[in-house]
This record gives structure tokens, sequence and C-alpha cells, in this order.
């Protein structure tokens, strides 16, 4: 057990799944996993353990922000060994190529979050798992399913009011694709414990246009992410560490 | 046409560029890879040619060293030249044991001690390379056999620098697996103008490296890299 999760050693595979939100977790491990088990209740945050195609992962909710995000991810990795975490959200779309529904698959991710400025002495670059990352890239190729691979922003702010109206914009025209609130965290902390980490999200709304998904849009085109993610960890999974 | 730092004619640079710091360099790589290569460039000895490669139109330029420098040219060829390729061709030192002299590092993104992205935006950027280019490089790399690395590279702005009160230790700690002084311009720059950018580096020396590469080694090595990124480059 560690202060945050109630999972006893083993009882958490070495590669995660992880949405911000545990009732998404619950989803993927009901219409995805066989024989599932679930390893943690502590603050609601839902987790589980079961098989996708005979192959042993689990899927939990990180919570919204870096800060929630960190805890996880810090004592999945360094109390119960997970060595593979693959983000799968949802992000507003802050480049005009994108549309409702497309998939990014981010190699990095930019933060206004102050993490990193604490530990460097100048600006740090939280990248992707670069074989997670071109093994996503060719599974969404495979299946057809329009995917990006490229930059995030990882805000710390759903809220905020007070911001300059264009403060996003210049995060626009350096070619960052979307905005959501875990990656630039996942991916440090994955580099620093020598851990693969990608992430995955759909395009839900976005600062560039108006239209926002139905549930219904919403919910089929998670499912192709969550399907990319799955398939993506299942291709790292070795039969014999399982 | 020409430029502050650029005398080139509109049209006499071509779509993609592959970019030594060393402007002697550039010129090593069209006199060994071009077919009839056109100088374009002396203005401050920053040696340019364009010429072609396997058939395609291909520049070379020097960029010199340093963020600083780089981002003049960089900046002066995709605003005003329309270029839309850019590779880097340089060396780098190894933060790893297992990355050895002659090895080949892609940088996947690129961390800085530079301030220029403090300046820029109200957060930290993570300068990328273009995933296509990157991932090219990296299959071309695996079918001809080098061995080659993909991670995070540090560019720092200073090579002489023992006064810092930070050395490299947390940069290698959270995954940096070389340094060099340019990249992190390099990616920032092209993603403004939605060019695409790579950074190939041939390791020089390292943190564990003690062994000296004879200038034939040298040679050869740089041949591998250069080799690997006209072939990518060609691509685009």
């Amino acid at each position: 057990m560690s202060t945050h999760i109630g999972a006893q050693p083993e009882q958490i595979a070495q590669t995660i799944l992880l949405p911000g939100d545990p009732l998404r977790a619950k989803y993927i491990a009901e219409t995805y996993l066989t024989d599932t088990f679930c390893f943690n209740t502590v603050r609601n945050m839902l987790g589980f353990t079961g098989y996708y195609k005979g192959k042993r992962l689990s899927v939990m909710g990180s919570g919204m922000g870096i800060s929630s995000c960190g805890i996880y991810v810090h004592e999945l990795i360094s109390d119960y060994g997970v060595k593979t975490l693959i983000r799968v959200g949802t992000a507003g779309a802050i480049s005009e190529m994108l549309q409702l529904g497309d998939i990014v698959i981010a190699s990095g991710a930019c933060t206004t979050s102050n993490i990193n400025r604490l530990i460097f002495p100048g600006t740090y670059c939280p990248l992707a798992d670069f074989e997670l990352t071109r093994a996503a890239y060719l599974l969404a190729k495979e299946q057809n399913c329009r995917a990006f691979v490229g930059n995030l922003l990882s805000s710390d702010l759903f809220y905020d009011d007070d911001a300059p109206k264009d403060a996003i914009l210049q995060w626009q025209r350096y070619g960052v694709l979307a905005g959501e609130m875990e990656s630039a965290v996942l991916f440090t902390l994955a580099k620093k414990y020598g851990v693969r980490a990608l992430t995955l999200v759909t395009v839900a709304d976005s600062i560039v246009f108006p239209e926002k998904m139905s549930a219904e849009a919403r919910e089929r085109s998670l499912d192709k992410m969550i399907l990319l993610g799955l398939e993506t960890a299942a291709s790292f999974i070795k039969e014999d560490a399982q | 046409m020409s430029t502050p730092h650029i005398q080139a004619e509109a049209g006499q640079i071509a779509p993609r560029v592959l970019l030594p710091g060393d402007p002697l360099r550039a010129k090593y790589i069209a006199e060994t890879f071009f077919d009839s290569p056109v100088c374009f460039n002396n203005t401050r000895g920053m040696l340019g040619y364009t010429g072609r490669y396997k058939g395609v139109e291909v520049s070379a330029m020097g960029t010199g060293m340093g963020i600083p420098s780089i981002s003049i040219y960089a900046t002066e060829l995709v605003k005003f030249y329309g270029v839309k390729t850019l590779i880097r061709v340089g060396t780098c030192g190894s933060f790893r044991e297992e990355i050895g002299l002659k090895d080949i590092i892609l940088a996947q993104g690129c961390c800085t001690d530079s301030a220029i992205l403090r300046r820029k935006f109200d957060g930290d950027y993570a300068p990328l390379a273009d995933f296509a280019l990157l991932n090219t490089a990296y299959e071309k790399a695996l079918a001809q056999e080098k061995k080659v690395f993909v991670g995070l590279v540090k560019s720092s702005d200073m090579l002489y620098q023992k006064d810092k009160p930070f050395g490299f230790e947390n940069w290698i700690k959270y995954g940096a697996i070389g340094a060099e002084m340019e990249g992190a311009a390099l990616y920032t720059i092209a993603a403004r103008y939605k060019a695409r950018a790579l950074c190939i580096c041939s390791v020089s020396d390292g943190k564990f490296q003690q062994d000296v590469l004879s200038a034939e080694e040298k040679e050869r090595s740089l041949l591998d890299m250069l080799e690997l990124a006209l072939d990518t480059a060609i691509e685009f």
C-alpha cells in the first residue's frame, strides 16, 4: 500500500492506462478487460487489473491536473513498479488543423506549471517514450484513424478568466496541437524513473472552433482512442512479464 | 534579394537544407555528396551550397555555434527563403555509458539552459523534432544498420562554464542523453514558421568516453551521419 493507493504489491500490472476520470477507468475495465479486479477505492480513485487479449494490464484514474496525476504516477512507479504508463484523456484543440474526434499522440508536452522550473536552471522538455509514440503512430495509421503526433500544452488552470485573451495564441503559433492538464508531469516523472510513458487524447472541444461533441460522439471517439491505447499497451507486454 | 546575413537570390536555396555548425563542413558536404554544387553564400564566411543528391536538390549551410547564431540563420532560411525542412548535422557529447563515440543521436526534443523560451512563453515550451522527419531518419538508420539512439538532448548556451552553480546532474537524471548547443532554437523556430526540423548528432565525446577518435574514425562517423541526414532530407 502506498499513501494514496490501497493495492497490495503485485495487484497492479506493470502496464497501466490512466484516464483522468476514475469512472472512465471503470468503464474501460468493464468494457474491454476480462477477469477484472478492483485494486483501489481510496479517495474513490478507482483502479482495476484485468486482461486484454490475454495480456495483464491495469487501468486507474489519475484525477485532474498535474498535482493529482503527479501523486498517482509517482506511487505507481516507485511503490508498485509500473513500467509502462499510457494516459488516455480528452483535450481542447489549439491548432487549426484539428477537428472534433481527432486523436493526438503526444511526443512531448509544454506546461504552464512551475514543477520543472523548481528543478532545472532553464527549460526542461518533457518527452513521451519514443518507441511507445512510434507504436501508437503505426497502429493509428494501420487503423486509418485521424491521428496527429506532436506537442501538447499541460495547463494548471482549466478556468483562467484573468489570463490575457490571446495567451493561448502564443502556444498555437509555435505548433502546439492541443491543451490538457496532465502530460507534462507524466512524461517528466517517467524519464526520472526510466520507465515508458505516452499520452493519447481525443479532441473534445476547442479554442479555435465553437463546436463541442455530443455525448454520443464523445463516447464513440473515446472508444477509438481507448482501443488505440490498449493495443499500444498490449504490444509492449511481453508474455513472460505477466 | 538578400537578408542581413545571407546573400543568396530567391530560388538559390533548396527547400531542404542540412545545417552543420561549421561552414567548412557545409563545403565538405557539397564537395563530397553534391552533383554540381553552387555556393550561394559567403557573407561572414558562412558558406552555403546548393546541389543535387541522388537527383534531388539539397542545400547545406553553416549555422555557426550556439543558439544566437543558429537562430539568425534558421529564421532567415524559413522566413525569407521558404525552406521547409531543416536538418542539423552536428556533434554532441554523450551523457550515457551505453552511447559511445561515433554513435548517432536523434533528438526527439531539446531542453535548454538558454533564456529564449522563458522570454517567449508564459510557461515552459517543449521544443520537439518533427515526428515524420524523426521517424524517417530512425527507420533509415535501422535499415542502414547504424547505431542510433532517440531521446532528449540538452542545448547549452556555454561550452566552457566552470562557475555555474548547477551541473548537468538534473538534466541527466531526468533523461537527457546528450548535449550540444543549437537544437532547442532550431526546433522552436521551425515550429513557429511551420517547417520541419530534426537534429542529428554524432557522438564526439562524453562523460564516460575516455577514447579519442583518430582523424580517420572521425571522418568515417561523420560520413555515416551525413549519409543518413541526406537520405532523410530527400524524402521531404
